[in-house]
């Protein structure tokens, strides 16, 4: 910084001259016994509390991985996540979340003029590293979304595997397009559409705020159905997680196979031990696998190719495209009345053209962004397909470390915890 | 356990890799944004959506940065009212006292149509009352009333700034930041049919129109010199009583 | 549950969830536009579907500055030309009929039919510009106010004078010459200071009561004009008190006329008017702010005619000059051009 002190002096100054030279000069009021008064500037949030909310996070994510995997302690979990909830959400309202950070993250990659800030890289980044050593400690007990609907998942159902798999495409999909509109400069889907911030500010659009009370109402008995079938980071956190160092384990030491806490995983997150296959099972699973992986390119071309084909639809979420949208409606006439923006377009002088081209060249644009989101669509399908036609052998009941937020319901449950925990004694299973 | 051991410590090994590889990536990616940040610290104002194209006021792009609104661009059309997330908008109407005309008949405090100087709730612009007038002053038989902002009753409808700006346009909107959740994406910026909602540094929040900025440049100049040769005018006065 | 099976419905779901979510992208982005296109041309009752503004009246009034009557108008359009300024701040034109426009660091001249034929570089920026009129001590002699001191220039274009600075306080925002006089109008004084062509200071008009700080001009933002009148006055806006004032070459105060109200024969809003220029037969041509409209008043302050208003004319002119025809010559600065009005044969005809 102080390399850079005599350039900001320099700029400073410069901007300082500038303003007097090319501004209109104004008399200044004067009164007998009246001084002007000074318009007061409240001044925005201190900045020691973005270093205290850092270490908040920091703070809440390792003893998330503390109760995940070393003290294994759902308690510890469950008053995390409200201390976390009632910190990172009802305090902080729910801004800037990790969740968001995606898209600051992906404009600061691609769009030269925009840099994020330092909180939004650190907030962005220590989930995800902290994902790679203790799995989805983050999801457990820090994120408040997440927290929330922790907390409201009062009587849970079992989704059928099906539903759950395939719904679980929805949120790489989902961050697919909130990196391809991030990266165009066009919106920040995610905040918009983000179905929790606005209960947390207590204020929002009502449809926004119907589609939170909806998302709670659903998780009364469907555990989490935002993390599991719609966030992004979440997706790119079960991507990690499943690589990570260390992760949330169900039995202490030796499973017993009790079959318990498969009943006490409300996200489907707990896998069972496999059965040998037959070889004729074997024979036709390797067939499918095969066909799967023929099929595999193929997906990926065909989204290509259709989200080449829907450039032009999905460039019309950005803003410059809409302007030229309206604008060529009212040059031929459709437009009963003028918007606002294309008046404030026509006040500028600006010609006509050079927004069409401007328009042209986002479209531009989104075919290559197109055309990769929907490659990417058909990868996050073809992988899918894969993943489950390859069959791992698994002794005993494991959590899915993708999918395990390490909530730690599973550990209540699980007989040898009991013991562990001194809640059974050893005595009374030797008799 | 023992033939099991060799593909577990395969796949192992492979979870490994992966791991340290992706934390690779991630510790580059970050790097590159402080890097980016770092290198952009100075002079980044540049003309993109996500930033002011006109803020050489503020030419040092210093962060955090948060959300302002600039006069320059603003058209006053009454959205900030309408969609910021907060039911009480964080956006208010402000006056720059350097640039008002203290006017008797003042256009962003009466109806311009059918106006009568009267102060009754009736005959004022504001739909909220939010505009206190006051008489400070008369002069060559006119009186001169100064106009304060109530920001607990301001909605920020922006009427009053379109009155204002059909005379000296010392009123305009701001964000204020004791107000504003600094939202990830402002959706009044969203919303801005004038692309006027910008990112600035948090040291800097305020955004002015050329025309204010000039005036408080002028009357900054007035009270420093003020300053200077105060013990004279001190003296004058002593002097002429 | 068999792997197949799951696999066979996992790929169906997958295939519908997209198929499903093309479709409602589809359809929400499509739809966005129409929600534009409702909105309905009646702008009395204007309300924009998903973000609802009803405009009142009053809004309407003010944003639409309301457009004025035809009959009114007894001005029309000839052409305009363009001027190559950033920031054009001044107009003035001489007794050949040749323009002379002022504003970022030069003045340029320009034939009447808008052909540039010289340019004069400055070291400053000028405010205002006036051009030694036919009875002036050295006609063609061109005047340039810059902030706060005059620079005279020959018709040549070589700079002959430069005068004593007014102080930092001074705005100057217009000039004008009388006979062996040039008047300058400070904004930022609130005075109008006289100078003989020599530029010796002569005693001021309007001056500031020290003790009492008051001005005897009430000037409330930098348009402050004055402009010398056919009948040896020279006129001065009182912007506050919406009034024009007329002094003696002396500066002894002689008339004044105008008053306020939103109607078309007034003066609208709480400073006007913010230009002011005099025909050839000393009938006075102004300009508003707020409600830009050019207007034309007889000699004792009557109102005639409107020259041009909205929607032809959207900013308040940056300056007003007239030519020996009678043509009213308006600056439009944000457009950077010149634009000619003349009188409407058939108002010529009405007045016969």
């Amino acid at each position: 910084m102080k390399r850079l002190m005599p350039l900001v002096l320099l700029l400073l100054v410069f901007a300082a001259v500038q303003t007097v030279c090319a501004a209109d000069l104004f008399p200044t009021p004067e009164f007998s016994n009246h001084p002007i008064p000074q318009s007061q500037t409240p001044a925005p949030r201190p900045s020691w509390q973005e270093y205290l909310d850092l270490a908040f996070l920091t703070a809440a994510l390792a003893a998330a991985s503390f109760f995940a995997v070393k003290g294994r302690s759902r308690t510890g979990l469950f008053l995390l996540s409200i201390v976390s909830l009632a910190w990172l959400g009802f305090w902080r309202k729910g801004c800037i979340c990790p969740i968001g950070a995606i898209q600051n993250v992906t404009q600061a990659l691609f769009d030269k003029d925009y840099v994020a800030g330092g909180l939004v890289i650190a907030v962005f980044v220590l989930p995800l590293v902290f994902t790679l050593f203790f799995g989805r400690s983050f999801c457990a007990s820090v994120c408040p979304l997440g927290a929330m609907q922790e907390l409201v998942a009062v009587r849970p159902v079992q989704v059928p595997t099906w539903i759950d798999h395939a719904l679980g495409l929805l949120a790489y999909i989902y961050l697919g397009a909130a990196v391809l509109f991030a990266a165009t400069d066009s919106a920040w889907i995610i905040c918009r559409y983000d179905p929790f911030v606005g209960l947390f500010r207590l204020t929002s659009s009502a449809s926004m705020l119907a589609l939170g009370a909806g998302f709670l109402g659903v998780g009364l008995f469907i555990g989490r159905p935002y993390c599991r079938w719609l966030c992004p980071y979440g997706a790119i956190l079960a991507l990690l997680s499943r690589v990570s160092w260390r992760h949330l384990r169900i039995p202490p030491t030796q499973c017993v196979q009790c079959r318990l806490c498969e009943d006490a995983c409300p996200y489907g997150a707990i896998l069972r031990p496999t059965v040998t296959p037959s070889p004729i099972e074997q024979r036709a699973a390797r067939r499918r696998l095969i066909v799967v992986l023929c099929a595999a390119p193929l997906l990926i071309a065909t989204g290509t190719l259709l989200g080449f084909g829907m450039r032009s639809s999905l460039a019309r979420m950005h803003p410059t495209v809409q302007l030229a949208e309206q604008i060529r409606l009212e040059e031929a006439g459709w437009a009963k009345t003028r918007s606002d923006a294309t008046e404030v377009f026509r006040g500028k002088g600006d010609s006509v053209e050079s927004l069409y081209a401007s328009a042209d060249k986002v479209v531009e644009n989104f075919a290559w962004g197109g055309a990769l989101f929907g490659g990417w669509v058909g990868l996050v399908f073809a992988f899918k397909l894969v993943q489950l036609s390859i069959r791992r052998r698994r002794t005993d009941y494991e959590p899915d470390q993708g999918a395990c937020v390490s909530c730690g319901r599973c550990l209540w449950y699980c007989p040898e915890e009991h013991t562990r925990q001194e809640f059974i004694q050893i005595q009374e299973r030797a008799v | 356990m023992s033939q099991e051991e060799s593909p577990i410590t395969r796949r192992r090994m492979l979870r490994d890799a992966t791991r340290y590889l992706a934390l690779g990536g991630i510790g580059s990616l970050s790097a590159w944004l402080f890097y980016k940040r770092s290198s952009q610290a100075v002079a980044a104002c540049p003309s993109s959506s996500s930033t002011c194209g006109e803020c050489s006021q503020a030419a040092v792009c210093r962060l955090p940065q948060i959300w302002q609104l600039d006069p320059n661009r603003c058209i006053a059309c009454g959205r900030c009212q309408t969609n910021c997330v907060l039911d009480l908008s964080a956006v208010k109407a402000v006056n720059c006292f350097a640039l008002c005309g203290y006017c008797d008949n003042c256009t962003g405090y009466f109806p311009t149509k059918d106006y009568v100087l009267d102060t009754g709730a009736e005959n004022q612009l504001c739909p909220t009352g939010a505009i206190a007038r006051k008489y400070i002053d008369k002069q060559g038989g006119v009186p001169y009333f100064e106009y304060t902002i109530d920001e607990s009753l301001c909605i920020a409808c922006g009427k009053c700034v379109v009155g204002c700006r059909l005379m000296n346009g010392s009123l305009y909107l701001q964000v204020r930041h004791d107000r504003c959740l600094n939202c990830n994406e402002c959706s009044i910026a969203v919303a801005c049919p004038a692309e006027a909602f910008c990112r600035v540094p948090a040291d800097s929040p305020r955004l002015l129109s050329r025309a204010a900025q000039a005036a408080e440049d002028a009357l900054a100049r007035k009270r420093s010199s003020h300053n200077k040769s105060s013990k004279g005018i001190e003296m004058r006065v002593e002097g002429t009583s | 549950m068999e792997r197949s099976k799951v696999l066979v419905i996992v790929g169906l779901s997958a295939c519908a969830a997209i198929l499903i979510l093309v479709v409602i992208l589809i359809a929400r982005i499509a739809s966005q536009p129409l929600q534009h296109l409702q909105r309905p041309a009646d702008p009395q009752s204007a309300t924009i579907p998903g973000d609802t503004i009803a405009l009142t009246d009053e809004e309407v009034a003010l944003k639409a500055a309301e457009p004025i009557d035809p009959a009114t108008i007894g001005y029309h359009e000839i052409g305009s030309f363009p001027v190559a300024f950033r920031e054009p701040r001044a107009l003035a034109v001489d007794g050949k009929a040749e323009i002379h426009v002022g504003g970022d660091r030069a003045v340029v001249r320009y034939s009447s039919d808008g052909k540039k034929l010289a340019e004069i570089a400055l070291q400053g920026e000028s405010r205002c510009l006036a051009v030694g009129a036919l009875d002036h001590l050295s006609p063609g002699q061109l005047y340039v106010g810059m902030e706060n001191h005059v620079e005279v220039y020959n018709p040549h274009g070589t700079r002959v004078a430069v005068w004593e600075s007014r102080g930092p306080k001074a705005i100057f925002s217009s000039i004008a010459t009388t006979e062996n006089e040039v008047w300058v109008a400070d904004a930022g004084n609130r005075l109008v200071w006289r100078f003989d062509v020599a530029g010796k200071l002569l005693e001021p008009v309007g001056q500031t009561d020290p003790s009492q700080h008051r001005s005897r001009f009430l000037v409330t933002n930098h348009y402050f004009d004055l402009v010398a009148g056919t009948d040896d006055l020279v006129y001065v806006v009182n912007p506050r008190l919406l009034q024009i004032e007329g002094f003696t070459h002396k500066g002894e105060h002689e008339t004044s006329w105008g008053k306020g109200s939103p109607a078309v024969a007034d003066f609208f809003g709480c400073c006007n008017p913010a230009q002011l220029a005099v025909l050839p037969d000393g009938r006075f041509v102004t300009a508003e702010k707020g409600m830009p409209r050019v207007k034309i008043y007889s000699r004792d302050g009557h109102f005639q005619t409107v020259v041009v208003g909205p929607p032809q004319l959207t900013d308040t002119p940056t300056d007003l000059a007239t030519d020996r025809h009678g043509r009213v010559l308006v600056l439009d600065g944000r457009a950077a051009k010149v634009r000619v009005f003349e009188k409407n044969v058939s108002s010529k005809g009405e007045k016969k």
